[in-house]
This record gives structure tokens, C-alpha cells and sequence, in this order.
């Protein structure tokens, strides 16, 4: 062994812990780094020599930086993200739909019907009074513009659901698009035996991203690095190729999604994607549907009754509002047939005094006359509906936040960097560095002594 | 000795519970300021159902209320109406009685019957009677005036109007008829109030049959009356509907309360609770975010 061989291993040591200064460093850096993974120096023992029989360390190695992360606990956030993700979008989207109906607030439907139909109970007990007959046109003029604003409403938010598609796919391309050419990277890197652990870490950032928007499958292969499916089955992603999804537009004239060809839309389950179709496919045709039929089924009735009775001059009575057309648009369409007081029809005998139609039509109101219901007992379901829909996914998603909340910790638990870690690795480095370059002294001054050997100094 | 890693990064978890704690806060605040526990139907999708139905119930009351005032103003007029005919035909039977006098001439006899045709006339105009266009004793053919004077005619009057009688419903399945047809009040087949009226004039002005008329016209006379206690019944069903209707109103409106009310004094608790929690939460976690870390203290 010689001295040579002991400075080597000292500076081994100094390399060693400038590196792990290094990595530290860069934790420390990174600390609040959305998606970093904390880094730890791998320090190995260098290979040892042997003379004769005896054994001698040479230091320590760099061996390795490596990134501390736990893949399970990514995958599960990845999956908690598509659900959150679809419940925020439909929540969303609820809480936007939920005024048209706050009947609490006053912003209802409820108020219209049940004075648009006792306006003809009024009209009842003076059925000559031209103000109160004026006073049905105007009631059903306004339960119109409130069906109708109600319609346009839900319509609207459909559009923006679909408008919430479109935007969806795109992002799913960018997202799609980043991840292959990370995943190119990622493979070019580990095949020259490199950890490319920033790589890692954008990559399962960018996949966490995309789980919200969409339902993502993830499977990893050693030669091609990460395959991104949809749970249906839609090629996202494999190697450093990524695969678009694009939109085409369906008989109704809403965006579908496509994958390669074939219409994903009906096998996309989570992410905020599934929220908007949820909204655009589901909830708000549902919703309309209902108050399609609560619209058509209070016209019709009310047309039948109307032209059972006569009007003030006597006439056989006419259609009260515009019969709607079959299927949908009743709500958004209907509208008031008649501008003539005169024309209300509330006698069933043609005598101007007579009010037994306008007691039918009032009485309307407690008949079964929208799918074997009163017309307020169907529009409360509707209420229920929204309400009780919103407050599920409400639920749901505090729920859900609570889980991805507990996730998180365990994978900062795992994967944050500590200031206080990362200040006691410091002191650690910073002593064995100093004690190394102590060593090192302690061999140039035997150096030293070793060359002046033998030297005969004249005093 | 290994013990397990904690999350160093708290961050988050600070802001959730600060968000929390803010939100409890916000509800409350809402509940407060709008009185109501519901203020979207997910706040209680059944409670808002049932409010649904309340509001529509409570409509209808109010409306059939509406109905009962209204009705109430014009059944009385009628009956005013009908108490003053009651005064002038009282005058009349004097008047027939005192024709009816052996030692009376011709021109006072025909005096008298000058005096029953204005008071025929009177009957007439108050058969006539009108609210707001709507002639009260027409039967349904409220437009028109229902009597005329006809002299040809038996009765010294033509009746345009018909004998439909009117009901209303004044509460659910519960109906009161707001009408007499005039035939009915004033030609009454039983007594006919103008007819006995008419008859006793011809009786004066041919001084033939006047007892016989007298007694014809208190026939009518009594029949008159029975008729217009009808509107007396009526009126006072319309009374106690009306009161009905206000007792189910207040109950009606404490359901109303009842299902979407806030209870202010427990809102209130709740809300300086909530207030209380959010201030120590946000002193707690200013202090947790300030705390130093050991590479404070590295030298």
C-alpha cells in the first residue's frame, strides 16, 4: 500500500461527497417542484486490493442517484384523479344547472304553473272580467318564457359540455404527445444504464394530468417504456409514438370522440371527459327530456280543455297554447296561441256567464295529466332529480378529495423532500468531506516527510 | 432504527383544513343571511320536492282566498240590492191594500197604479242591478241587461237573461253558487214578484180583481224573500270557507317553514362555532407555516 493509494481513496471520498452535496443541493432546489421525487446519493464501497493476504478498502463510490418513488401509490393517485376529475366536471356543471330550479329561491317553474293555473280559477268566479281573462294569456305567457328559459338554459349548458369534449381531446393530445416523446427520452437514457429521474418525474406528472381529464391504463415494458391505453381499450400512447383522438359530430350535432376510426364515446368512465359526456349524454337530455313532457303535457291538456269550452263570443273555444310538436323542444317552443282576451275559452255552454270550463281548466292543476301525474307533482321530481343528483356527486367528491388527500400525504411521505432531511444530510456530507480533506492533508505532509527523508541539512 | 417517513410537505393538507373550516363558515353565513336551510335544491333534494308542492298548495290557497274576497264584495252588492227591493216592495203592498179602499174614485185608483209603475220601475232597475258590466241577475247571460220593460207581455217585463245558476269552487272540491237567476228571484212561477206587480196595476186601472192581486203580489212577496236567502247562505259559506282557508294558509306556511326554514338560533351557534374554528385554524397554521427547519439553525 502506498501513500499514492491512500490519497486516491481520500479523494474518492471528496467526489463522493460533493456529489451527495450535489443531490442534496438539488433536493433542497426542488423542494416545492410539482411532481419531484425526492433524490438520494447511493454510496457504495470501491473495490478493495489485495497484497499478499491482506485486504485494503479503496474508498467510497458514487454508485447511483436515485429517485425514491412508490409506482403502486402512482397508479392508484393516477386512478383517484380520473374519478375526481369526472366528478369535478359534473359537479361543475350541476352547480350551473341548479339555479333553473332553485325553488328556494324563488327561481323556479313552480310559481308560473300554480299561477298560470289559478289565474283560470280567478278567471272562474268572474268569467265576463276582460282584465282576468288577460290575466290567463299573460300567466301562460310567462309559464312559457319560464319553460323556455328553463330549455334554453339546460341547452346551453349542454353546448358547453360538448365544447368541454372538444377541449378534453385536445388536451388529451397534447398531454398524449408530451408523454411519447418523454417516454423516447426515458428509453434512450436507460439503455445508456442512466436513471433519467427528472424524466421519470415529468413523465408520471404529465400521466397524473391526463388521468384527470381521461380514463387511463398504464403498462410499462422495459423496451418501449410506457403504453397509455383508455380503459376501453384506445391506443393513447405507446413508446414515443402517441396516437390522437379526434372528434366527429353525431346525429344530434354533438362532438363524439374517436379513436384510429372507431367511437370511443360510450367507453370513456372517468376523468373530467366522462363528466362532460355524463352531462351532455345523460344528465341534461334527461332533464329536458322531463321538461319536454311536463311543457307538452300541460299544452295538450290545456288544449283539450280549451276547445271543449267556448269563448266570450260564444264561439266553439280554441288551441290555449301553440300545440307542440312531437318530441323534443316542447319546453324551448311552447308558447301562447291567443292575444284576445275574448278568445279565452271558459264557458262550456257558449253563455258568457258560464265558468264551468275555466274550472276545468283550473282544475287541470290536481289532474293527472303528464305521464300519470299532476303537473307539480312531475315537475318536483324534476327538482329531485337535479337536487339529488348534484348532492351524490357532492358527496362523492368531498369523498374523493378526502382519499386523494390521504394519498398524497402517503406519497410525500414517500417521495417529498425534507428540509430537515436534507440539513442533516448536508452536515453529514459537509463532516466526512472535511474529514477527507483533513486526510488528505495529514498524507501530502507525510509526502513530506517521506521526500525530505535522509536529507542532510547544513546549519 | 428506522421510524416511518412523514409527509414533510404540509402544506396542502393546511389549506384543505383551512378550506374546510371557511366553507362551514360560508354555509352558515348563507343560512343566516337568507334565513332558509335549502338554498339549492342539493342542499335537501326532498325537502325541495316537498317545498315544491307546499308553495303550489300555498298558491292555491291564496288564490281560492282571492276568490272568496272577490266573490264576498259582489254577493254583498247583489244582497244589498235585493234588502232595498224587499223596502220597495213593502211599499208596494200598501199601496195595493189602500187600492183595494171601496171608497176610492177612479183617478185615485189610478193614482196608485201611477205609483206601482214607478215602483215597477224601481223593481226593474234593481233586477237590473250591474258590477263592473256583469249584471248580477242574468243567469249567465250576465252581458245584457236581463229585464226589459214590456208592457204586452204578462208580467210588464221581457227576461233576456236565462236560469243557469253559476257555482264556484271556492276550496278544493268545494263549490257555492254566487247566483239567483233573475227568472227565479223576480218571475218566480210560485210568486212572481213583477208579475203580481203588473197585475195589480191592471187591477187598479180596471178596478177588477185588485184583492186577488194583493194577494198574488204577498204571495210573491214571500217567495222574494225565500229566494234571496240564498245569497245570506252563501255569504256566510264563503264566511267560513274563508276562514278555513286562512287556518290552512298559516299551516300551510309553518310546513313551508317547517321544511326549509334555517333555525337561527342554532345557525347562529353554529355559525360563531364555524367563525371560531376558521380564526384557530388560520392562527394555528400561520404559526405551523413560520416554524423554522434545521437548516435554519446549520451555521
Amino acid at each position: 500500500m502506498s501513500l499514492t493509494t491512500s490519497l486516491y481513496t481520500t479523494l474518492s471520498a471528496l467526489e463522493a461527497d460533493q456529489g451527495a452535496i450535489a443531490v442534496t443541493s438539488n433536493n433542497i432546489s426542488n423542494v416545492n417542484t410539482p411532481g419531484y421525487s425526492r433524490q438520494v446519493a447511493v454510496l457504495e464501497e470501491a473495490p478493495i486490493v489485495s497484497f499478499g493476504n491482506l485486504q485494503f478498502g479503496t474508498g467510497v463510490d458514487l454508485a447511483s442517484v436515485q429517485g425514491v418513488r412508490d409506482n403502486v401509490l402512482q397508479l392508484r393517485l393516477d386512478q383517484q384523479a380520473q374519478t375526481q376529475g369526472q366528478l369535478n366536471t359534473f359537479v361543475a356543471g350541476m352547480n350551473e344547472i341548479q339555479p333553473v330550479f332553485n325553488e328556494a329561491a324563488g327561481s323556479g317553474l313552480e310559481s308560473s304553473i300554480s299561477q298560470f293555473f289559478n289565474s283560470f280559477q280567478q278567471l272562474a268566479a268572474d268569467p265576463t272580467n276582460l282584465g282576468l281573462r288577460q290575466s290567463t294569456i299573460s300567466d301562460g305567457q310567462t309559464l312559457a318564457a319560464g319553460f323556455n328559459q328553463a330549455a334554453t338554459t339546460l341547452n346551453s349548458q349542454q353546448q358547453a359540455a360538448d365544447q368541454g369534449v372538444v377541449q378534453s381531446v385536445s388536451q388529451i393530445n397534447t398531454l398524449s404527445s408530451q408523454i411519447a416523446s418523454l417516454n423516447g427520452q426515458i428509453t434512450a437514457a436507460t439503455g445508456q444504464g442512466q436513471t433519467p429521474n427528472s424524466l421519470l418525474d415529468q413523465r408520471a406528472l404529465l400521466v397524473n394530468q391526463l388521468s384527470g381529464i381521461v380514463d387511463v391504463s398504464s403498462i410499462t415494458a422495459d423496451t418501449t417504456g410506457l403504453t397509455l391505453t383508455t380503459k376501453g381499450g384506445a391506443l393513447l400512447v405507446t413508446g414515443n409514438q402517441s396516437f390522437n383522438l379526434t372528434t366527429q359530430p353525431n346525429a344530434a350535432g354533438f362532438q363524439d370522440v374517436y379513436s384510429q376510426g372507431a367511437d370511443i364515446t360510450a367507453s370513456i368512465q372517468s376523468g373530467s371527459l366522462a363528466g362532460y359526456l355524463q352531462l351532455r349524454d345523460q344528465e341534461i337530455p334527461s332533464l329536458s327530456s322531463k321538461l319536454d313532457t311536463l311543457a307538452s303535457g300541460i299544452a295538450t291538456a290545456v288544449n283539450t280543455q280549451s276547445t271543449a269550452g267556448f269563448d266570450l263570443n260564444g264561439a266553439a273555444g280554441g288551441n290555449f297554447f301553440v300545440p307542440p310538436a312531437a318530441g323534443p323542444g316542447a319546453a324551448l317552443n311552447l308558447a301562447v296561441g291567443i292575444t284576445d282576451p275574448k278568445k279565452v275559452a271558459a264557458s262550456a255552454d257558449g253563455t258568457p256567464g258560464n265558468n264551468a270550463n275555466a274550472t276545468a281548466l283550473a282544475n287541470l292543476q290536481s289532474q293527472s295529466i303528464v305521464s300519470g301525474q299532476t303537473p307539480i307533482t312531475y315537475y318536483s321530481s324534476i327538482v329531485f332529480q337535479v337536487g339529488n343528483d348534484t348532492s351524490n356527486a357532492t358527496a362523492a367528491q368531498s369523498g374523493q378529495q378526502l382519499v386523494t388527500q390521504q394519498l398524497q400525504d402517503q406519497q410525500g411521505a414517500i417521495s417529498g423532500v425534507s428540509l430537515d432531511q436534507e440539513g442533516a444530510n448536508l452536515v453529514l456530507y459537509q463532516n466526512a468531506y472535511s474529514a477527507a480533506a483533513r486526510v488528505a492533508g495529514v498524507i501530502a505532509s507525510l509526502f513530506s516527510t517521506a521526500i525530505n527523508m535522509g536529507l542532510v541539512t547544513t546549519a | 432504527m428506522s421510524s416511518s417517513r412523514i409527509n414533510p410537505n404540509i402544506t396542502p393538507d393546511l389549506l384543505a383544513g383551512l378550506q374546510t373550516a371557511q366553507q362551514q363558515l360560508n354555509e352558515t353565513v348563507l343560512e343566516l343571511s337568507t334565513g332558509r336551510s335549502i338554498n339549492s335544491p342539493s342542499d335537501n333534494p326532498v325537502g325541495t320536492a316537498d317545498l315544491v308542492l307546499n308553495l303550489s298548495a300555498q298558491a292555491q290557497n291564496d288564490s281560492f282566498q282571492q276568490n272568496i274576497s272577490d266573490l264576498t264584495t259582489r254577493m254583498q252588492t247583489a244582497d244589498s240590492s235585493l234588502a232595498s227591493a224587499v223596502n220597495v216592495i213593502n211599499q208596494a203592498i200598501t199601496l195595493g191594500v189602500s187600492g183595494g179602499g171601496s171608497d176610492l174614485t177612479t183617478s185615485e185608483r189610478g193614482s196608485i197604479a201611477t205609483q206601482l209603475q214607478g215602483i215597477q220601475q224601481q223593481l226593474v232597475s234593481i233586477a237590473n242591478t250591474s258590477v263592473s258590466g256583469t249584471y248580477l241577475f242574468a243567469g249567465t247571460l250576465v252581458e245584457n241587461p236581463p229585464f226589459t220593460l214590456n208592457p204586452a207581455a204578462a208580467a210588464g217585463v221581457t227576461y233576456n237573461g236565462n236560469s243557469s245558476v253559476t257555482s264556484v269552487e271556492i276550496d278544493t272540491g268545494q263549490n257555492v253558487n254566487v247566483n239567483v237567476p233573475g227568472d227565479q228571484l223576480f218571475l218566480n212561477p210560485s210568486g212572481s214578484l213583477l208579475g203580481s206587480i203588473n197585475q195589480l196595476i191592471t187591477a187598479l186601472q180596471t178596478n177588477t180583481g185588485i184583492s186577488a192581486a194583493n194577494v198574488a203580489l204577498g204571495q210573491a212577496s214571500s217567495e222574494f224573500e225565500a229566494q234571496t236567502v240564498n245569497y245570506g247562505t252563501s255569504l256566510s259559506q264563503l264566511a267560513s270557507t274563508g276562514t278555513e282557508l286562512a287556518t290552512d294558509g298559516v299551516q300551510l306556511a309553518a310546513q313551508e317553514s317547517a321544511i326549509d326554514g334555517a333555525d337561527i338560533a342554532q345557525v347562529a351557534t353554529q355559525f360563531t362555532q364555524a367563525n371560531v374554528a376558521y380564526q384557530t385554524v388560520l392562527e394555528a397554521e400561520g404559526k405551523i407555516l413560520s416554524l423554522p427547519n434545521l437548516l435554519s439553525f446549520i451555521q
